[in-house]
């Protein structure tokens, strides 16, 4: 392995390979900061350019545009508060704080420095995994799906905040609205009311943009309103360079998070439709309750940030471990990677390391060798998207409002989107005005599907028998897991609840 | 440094919920899962049921269901807290928010649609720049021209889409 390895750096590491590795990471960051585009639009729009490519330099390239894009959506979260992508929500929930108190520099440094961990980390590991992994992801079925996804819903309703009823609440609106469309199992309508723009169910992306980036926007316009206007740029400027420097000593010493969410990431990654979003949540929320101090999450904890875009880098890498192993895209963007291989005459499978062997060491190379080119870029950046930042808040909020009609017009090219997403604007500023979670009801959003689809698949193939859970460790253990966190949850807001009577009666 | 002190307030109270909206929240919450539980589902969603399988109805009664037993403890946990709290801000600017907004999204849904993004969105940066008390006019005016027209021919040149 070793020696292919070397072998594929030989032939990765030319100028031309380079160029198309910085172009692709360039295009994906400056992509995936758009509200709405994301690194799945870039791919698609990109594959076409890549016709002429070579086949390395044409998947070296869309790779760079993935770990961009993906990269790229945590700048208007930590800056503006407005999610680039659905993952990047996770990263505006301590990154945004960190930035108006002052660090705005820092907490896109933190963002980049684990982005590049987390995606070097799970290169790593897809270039040892990959071979073995195969056995591992054929013992996968709906039965154990719907224990993974059990168990995230447990630890999603942990980081709402401090009212688990109101995370839960915004989990299960989330799994209601995603059941409108065809029944997944026998395809009759469930509240579609005979419009055909709703059989696919409500659109992601103009409910995650719509609830997420927008519903910030228009909650920063409603408040300028109501408060004369910006008294003073709300960001306080990075004037004290202390405040925009980060040593790696620094960043160093939180090994912990980077590596506990890059396995994390890399884990969702490999398995083929758990997705992004839920990889950069789930390890949020283990890195809170890994925190010395939970309640500092939310905040500005650069731990926060740390977690997710570590979390959501590594499955970048993650994902083409099914990929290759299997020829199973892992999610939409390793799909559309798969149909880049087709068209360039590299059929993804079990066969593939045999019969293109020195190609995929060769993009093995290129990957490693993009996370430094991702840094040498983010880091060049950085001070352009602060400029941005102390931007007055007049200017850019009316017009990243233009931007996420754009983004969700472009890919489908509907109004219907872009009604969902004003829509969703508004439920969004009401949840955030009542202290009810968005993120809980994207995230229950986005999974709601997915467990319906696994319970009723496993009730299907096991025949309704509850004991055919017995046969599967890797269910068991998952509900175990379930079971621990909710008992832990329970347990912890009774001790909450005492404590808060006792410092009440001291008072009185 | 006032100006910051009276923003920093105002930032502190909006991020206290007062019982009252939790108590409104969960009534809203609770009347509006029995409305789709009891009359909603029944009308638009096509009962069937198959062998070892939960019907198309299941979920989303299943949702419904659970969403009204959390907002009536919603409901139960702000009325016993309402006593005792000392928060004071309402939020009463919440209806009249989603007024504003819901006429703003109909406004710029129908303006898209018949005048067109070149017409719509330079007045969409315009009221929003207003709307921040930003007083800049020349600067709001260049934005207004030159960003709709700079990201219309992105689309057109990058993406191959037409904007309405």
């Amino acid at each position: 392995m070793i020696e292919q390895l070397l072998t594929g750096f030989e032939a990765a590491f030319t100028l031309t390979n380079m160029v198309f590795i910085a172009a692709g990471i360039t295009l994906g960051i400056i992509i995936g900061a758009i509200p709405g585009l994301g690194s799945v639009t870039a791919l698609a729009v990109l594959i076409p350019v890549t016709y002429y490519m070579t086949p390395l330099a044409a998947i070296a390239f869309l790779v760079g545009v993935n770990k961009g894009g993906t990269s790229g959506g945590a700048i208007p979260s930590i800056l503006l508060n407005s999610p680039g992508t659905p993952e990047a929500a996770a990263t505006a929930l301590d990154g945004h704080p960190l930035a108006k108190s002052g660090q705005s520099k820092r907490a896109m440094k933190f963002a980049l420095f684990s982005s590049v961990s987390g995606d070097m980390i799970s290169d790593c590991l897809l270039i040892v995994l990959v071979v073995p992994f195969a056995a591992i992801a054929l013992q996968f079925g709906p039965l154990e799906f719907t224990s993974v996804l059990l168990f995230a819903f447990a630890l999603l309703a942990g980081i709402s905040g401090d009212s688990p009823i109101k995370g839960f609440l915004a989990i299960f609106l989330g799994v209601g609205l995603s059941t409108i469309g065809l029944d997944p199992v026998d395809s009759t309508a469930r509240l579609t009311f005979d419009k055909v723009n709703l059989f696919d169910g409500l659109p992601l992306a103009s409910i995650a943009i719509g609830s997420l980036a927008l519903a910030s926007v228009v909650e920063q316009i409603f408040d300028l309103w109501r408060g004369g206007g910006e008294q003073q740029s709300e960001f306080i400027e990075d004037q004290d360079k202390m405040n925009s420097r980060l040593p790696f000593t620094e960043y160093i010493t939180y090994w912990k998070t980077i590596i506990r969410s890059a396995l994390i990431g890399s884990g969702v990654g490999m398995l083929p439709g758990l997705g992004v979003t839920l990889a950069a949540f789930l390890s949020y929320g283990a890195a809170r309750r890994a925190g010395k101090d939970p309640s500092t999450y939310g905040k500005g904890n650069p731990d926060g940030i740390v977690a997710t875009e570590a979390a959501n880098s590594a499955v970048v890498g993650a994902n083409l471990v099914p990929t290759i192993a299997l020829g199973i895209p892992g999610n939409i963007a390793a799909a559309l990677l798969i149909s880049a291989f087709i068209i360039h005459g590299i059929v993804p499978g079990p066969f593939m390391m045999t019969m293109h062997g020195e190609l995929i060491y060769a993009l093995f190379a290129s990957m490693l060798m993009a996370n430094f080119v991702h840094l040498i870029i983010g880091r060049i950046g950085i001070p352009v998207w602060a400029w941005v930042a102390r931007s007055p808040k007049g200017l850019i909020l009316p017009v990243v409002f233009v931007l996420c009609m754009v983004g969700v017009y472009l890919p489908g090219q509907s109004m219907f989107d872009v009604g969902v997403m004003l829509a969703f604007a508004g439920i969004g500023l009401v949840m955030r005005r009542t202290g009810v979670s968005v993120v809980c009801m994207v995230i229950g959003f986005l999974l709601g599907g997915m467990f319906e689809t696994s319970l009723r698949q496993s009730l299907l193939l096991y025949k309704s028998d509850i004991f055919a859970i017995t046969g599967s460790p890797i269910s068991i253990i998952f509900l175990l897991l379930t079971l621990l966190v909710v008992v832990r949850a329970v347990i912890k807001g009774l001790r909450d609840g005492r404590s808060r009577k006792t410092e009440q009666a001291i008072t009185q | 440094m006032a100006e910051n002190q009276i923003s920093d307030r105002i930032q502190e109270e909006d991020d206290l919920i007062h019982p009252v909206i939790d108590l409104a929240v969960g009534i809203l919450l609770a009347a509006g899962s029995l409305f789709c539980v009891f009359w909603l589902f029944p009308r638009y969603i096509v009962s069937s049921v198959g062998e070892n399988d939960v019907g198309p109805e299941f979920f989303p009664n299943f949702a419904a269901w659970i969403v009204f037993a959390l907002a009536m403890l919603l409901v139960l946990r702000s009325l016993s807290s309402m006593r005792d709290t000392e928060v004071k801000n309402r939020k009463g600017y919440i209806p009249l928010e989603i007024l504003i907004w819901s006429t703003i999204s109909i406004l710029v849904v129908l303006g898209i649609r018949y005048f067109g993004f070149l017409i719509t969105a330079p007045w969409i940066i315009l009221i929003g720049a207003i709307a921040c008390w930003y007083r800049k006019w020349w600067l709001i005016l260049v934005l207004a021209i030159i960003v709709p027209l700079i990201i219309y021919q992105a689309a057109w040149l990058i993406f191959g889409v037409e904007l309405p």
